[in-house]
């Protein structure tokens, strides 16, 4: 090998040795370079959506967390009053309030879960009832028991004496889970 | 740049002495060595001449079946050509040895004289006489042509040598002889004269031969190169001024210097490379490689952590906001989403503006308060309202409407079935008014 380089000629050295730093060169360049090149474009694409979907999520979370403590009042207010039914409520607010008398019925309308919050419908005829103790009797019903609404009145006079109303109410009890 | 003479040495022990590496080397050719032959041409395309040239030239040379290299001077139409047998460079190559691809050009010696007087003479017309141990050189230089140049020789023909056969006894003869001719052809009244180290005797010769004739003669002035070779440590003045001619001529145009170095042996590119610095610029060239790899191995880490970082933050969070230990931006947006829903319904249900008591309260308080009215029948839900009743008269209507369109929980209020029912005190008007309640609030 060695007499074979030295019968060579410069320029033939040269050559060969141009070719053979070409083509290393080349291969480093094929197998290695180009390759791990690919590579880091690809981690650079990956990199710059991982952080835009980071900033995204961030934002997401922490909106998430809001809207959750609100949930999680609004659901320990409703989970207090599992102890006490609508109907015995009723009952309760209505002798204190000196109506129970004027009761015709209290008919429940059965019960409904939508997504975790079960509705509770009832349905309650008052007769020959002032306007001014219908107001305040309905008022205090709403503010004394959360996730309690009227979600339905059909007011009509009292035929006796119109200055009173024949009262249907509706009323949805809002329970979780 | 320092001017040296080197007695009894060889070209090669020369340049390994003074450690000649990469250096462009020069070479001045003897006149003895070569032809001078003058044409006129009709044309001046310096390529057409190159082409034509070494024609023209061979019936001129003494032989016929030599191979030679010719190179050209040209001044207008005349062509001053300088021809050389190859034996004759393949020989100078050899003397060079190792170095033979440092030499980048073979000048001739009038050339070199042309370019040297040129430059420190300031006379349109002269006639120099270069005189050292072998030959008197006479040039006669008219403006920026070479009009003549005629050596005359003072010892014996040596064997490679061209030119006629002369013996040392024809030298003084010789040189009136030729001298005569060109001062008359010149109309020059006298001549300048550069003496080279060991021309002293020759000299002294011509010195005898101008004086005799009353010829008027000058040093060439050497201080005038001087400062172009820098300090002089050599005691041959004279001889230098070849040098400096041979210097001043590398720095002109290549149409303008004359080079015999041509065909096959002109100098290659490739010669100024050795093997050894190939593959040194090789093993940096591979060098820079590995470097730019090495660091594109070290960018690639980088963004992997970077990428790492990220993730795990991701489920770092989702795993404490969503109780989901691995990042998943759907399945993230998927419990959102159901929270959302919840609340919704959540809050829509228990918001008491949705109830239909604080519709019965915006009812009342949208009806203005002068206006009399009986209902007979009120309907109220979560979207709509409807009731009807009796008032005094019709405008009272249009009051109850104008009130509850000017609220904001009503969309839209119709009115219908308005009539007259007969009375002891005249009549009433009823009504049935339907009203859309505004589903956002």
């Amino acid at each position: 090998m060695k007499s074979l380089l030295r019968s060579l000629s410069t320029r033939e050295k040269v050559l060969i040795i141009c070719a053979f730093f070409i083509l290393i060169a080349f291969l480093i360049y094929q197998i290695v370079f180009l390759p791990m090149l690919r590579a880091r474009e690809e981690l650079q694409r990956q990199t710059i959506l991982l952080e835009q979907q980071f900033s995204t999520f961030k934002v997401m979370a922490e909106h998430y967390l809001a809207d959750k403590s609100r949930y999680e009042t609004v659901k320990g207010e409703l989970e207090g009053k599992k102890s006490l039914s609508v109907l015995t409520y009723l009952e309760n607010q209505s002798t204190s309030a000196g109506i129970r008398n004027n009761i015709e019925y209290i008919r429940p309308g059965g019960s409904k879960n939508e997504n975790g919050v079960i509705k509770t419908s009832v349905e309650m005829k008052i007769d020959a009832i002032s306007v001014r103790s219908l107001l305040e009797f309905l008022t205090s019903l709403e503010r004394n028991r959360k996730g309690f609404i009227i979600s339905y009145l059909r007011l009509k006079p009292f035929f006796k004496d119109r200055e009173k109303m024949d009262v249907i109410v509706g009323i949805t009890d809002i329970t979780m889970e | 740049m320092e001017v040296k003479t080197y007695t009894g040495a060889t070209i090669v022990e020369a340049l390994t002495e003074e450690k000649i590496a990469k250096e462009n080397l020069y070479y001045i050719v003897s006149p003895g060595q070569y032809y001078k032959t003058r044409l006129t041409l009709p044309f001046r395309d310096r390529q057409k001449i190159e082409g034509i040239l070494k024609y023209e030239v061979k019936d001129l040379l003494p032989f016929s079946d030599i191979e030679f290299l010719t190179d050209f001077l040209q001044v207008n139409s005349d062509v001053l050509s300088f021809s050389v047998e190859k034996d004759v460079v393949r020989g100078i190559l050899d003397e060079f040895g190792g170095y033979r691809e440092n030499l980048k050009a073979i000048v001739p010696f009038d050339m070199a004289l042309f370019y040297g007087t040129k430059a420190l003479l300031e006379d349109e017309s002269f006639v120099v006489c270069d005189v050292n141990s072998e030959f008197v050189y006479i040039q006669w230089i008219d403006g920026s042509r070479i009009k003549a140049g005629v050596m005359v020789r003072s010892e014996l023909e040596r064997d490679g040598e061209v030119g006629k056969s002369q013996s040392a006894g024809d030298f003084p003869s010789r040189f009136v002889q030729e001298l005569f001719m060109i001062l008359k052809l010149s109309r020059c009244t006298g001549v300048y004269v550069n003496v080279e180290a060991g021309g002293e005797r020759n000299w002294q010769i011509a010195k005898g031969l101008l004086e005799e004739m009353e010829i008027e003669y000058k040093d060439v002035p050497h201080s005038g190169y001087e400062r172009y070779l820098g300090r002089m440590i050599t005691t041959d003045p004279g001889g230098a001024l070849p040098l400096f001619g041979l210097l001043q001529g590398v720095n002109k145009l290549p149409s303008e210097r004359v080079n015999l170095l041509k065909e096959e042996f002109k100098p290659k590119l490739k010669g100024y490379v050795s093997v050894k610095e190939f593959t040194i610029a090789g093993i940096l060239l591979l060098l820079l490689l590995v470097i730019s790899t090495v660091n594109l191995v070290i960018d690639i880490g980088f963004r992997k952590n970077q990428v790492n970082l990220l993730k795990k933050k991701a489920s770092e969070i989702s795993k404490t906001v969503f109780g989901e230990g691995v990042f998943e931006e759907r399945k993230a947006r998927e419990i959102y989403s159901n929270l959302q829903e919840k609340l919704k319904v959540v809050e829509e249900s228990t918001d008491l503006r949705f109830s239909a008591l604080m519709l019965l309260r915006e009812l009342v308080l949208s009806i203005p308060g002068d206006v009399v009215v009986e209902y007979s029948d009120i309907f109220i839900e979560r979207e709509r309202i409807k009731f009807s009743g009796n008032t005094r008269t019709f405008s009272d209507i249009d009051r109850i409407r104008q009130g509850l369109m000017s609220s904001e929980y009503f969309a839209d209020v119709k009115v219908s079935n308005t009539g007259t029912t007969g009375s002891v005190q005249g009549f009433t008007v009823s009504f049935v008014f339907d009203i859309s309640v505004v589903k956002k609030r």
